[in-house]
């Protein structure tokens, strides 16, 4: 048998060759999209709420940094915590006042 | 819009329509080509239920990239893509299930000759198919039972014609051979 004959012979199997999905594929494919869609909505909501809390974090320490500049003229670890102007006799001259 | 006259618009504008959000639109599109995706799916991984798995998923990632349709190409050989590359992932993704377990479910069964004429060819050549090695079952799909021409079948499969040419010639004769072995002939 030759190659042609080999072609001739197939081609008519597969000609009768007709298989399909099970009943209803359409409606399973539209309703996954309907889901996936949903599921990327969220997903989108979701990227949009952790953007907007992001930002607004960035911003708050931008302005305490700034603020903290404004006030003590200096980004020192003392600045952040307010103890620039503190000394030790302090919390004595602060009892003695009580 | 009703349904019929969603038949007749051609794909370019059927796309457009789907993504304005017009689902009707978009179900037109899987009505058209379910029996295309189906026909070259299930004879790539047989009759089963990851074959109606995976023709969904051909649709749901078309659905997802249906922006980059510029209607360059046909939509036929478009979603014939993306269902050959579906499917050649879960073949790979089979024969590592298959070397990493000793369950036999994705063990390639030789058909016996019990099944009556009728039932039949659709089965017959699925398990023809199914032994037949997939780079050869790959183009068998996509040019004779699918239809494609070869330059198709190469720029689907990103082959050049040659090799689709020798594949095919080869592939026939390993068909009809397993064939033949049936006794189907």
């Amino acid at each position: 048998m030759n190659k042609s004959d080999i072609k001739d012979e197939l081609s008519d199997i597969l000609s009768s060759y007709n298989p399909t999905f099970t009943e209803g594929f359409t409606e399973r494919v539209i309703q996954s999209v309907g889901v996936e869609d949903i599921e990327e909505e969220t997903e989108i909501a979701f990227y949009n709420i952790f953007r907007w809390v992001a930002l607004s974090g960035v911003a708050a320490i931008i302005m305490l940094l700034f603020t903290v500049y404004l006030t003590e003229g200096t980004f020192s670890e003392d600045a952040f915590y307010g103890l620039m102007y503190y000394t030790p006799d302090e919390p004595v001259i602060t009892s003695l006042n009580f | 819009m009703k349904k019929e006259d969603l038949k007749t618009i051609n794909d370019i504008n059927l796309v457009n329509d789907a993504l304005t959000g017009n689902m009707a639109a978009f179900e037109a599109i899987v009505s058209k080509y379910e029996p295309m995706v189906a026909k070259i799916i299930i004879p790539m991984l047989g009759n089963s239920y990851d074959a109606d798995d995976i023709g969904q998923e051909t649709f749901i990632r078309f659905y997802k990239s249906m922006e980059k349709f510029k209607g360059e190409s046909q939509l036929s050989t478009y979603l014939a893509r993306i269902a050959i590359n579906l499917s050649l992932n879960e073949i790979k993704k089979r024969t590592k299930q298959r070397t990493l377990s000793s369950d036999d479910e994705y063990n390639y069964n030789m058909p016996n000759g019990d099944t009556d004429e009728s039932k039949d060819i659709t089965d017959m050549v699925n398990s023809s198919l199914k032994v037949l090695d997939p780079k050869f079952r790959s183009v068998i799909v996509l040019r004779y039972i699918q239809g494609f021409s070869t330059r198709e079948t190469a720029g689907i499969l990103s082959l050049p014609e040659g090799t689709v040419l020798s594949r095919l010639s080869r592939g026939q004769i390993k068909l009809k051979e397993i064939i033949t072995k049936l006794n189907r002939i």
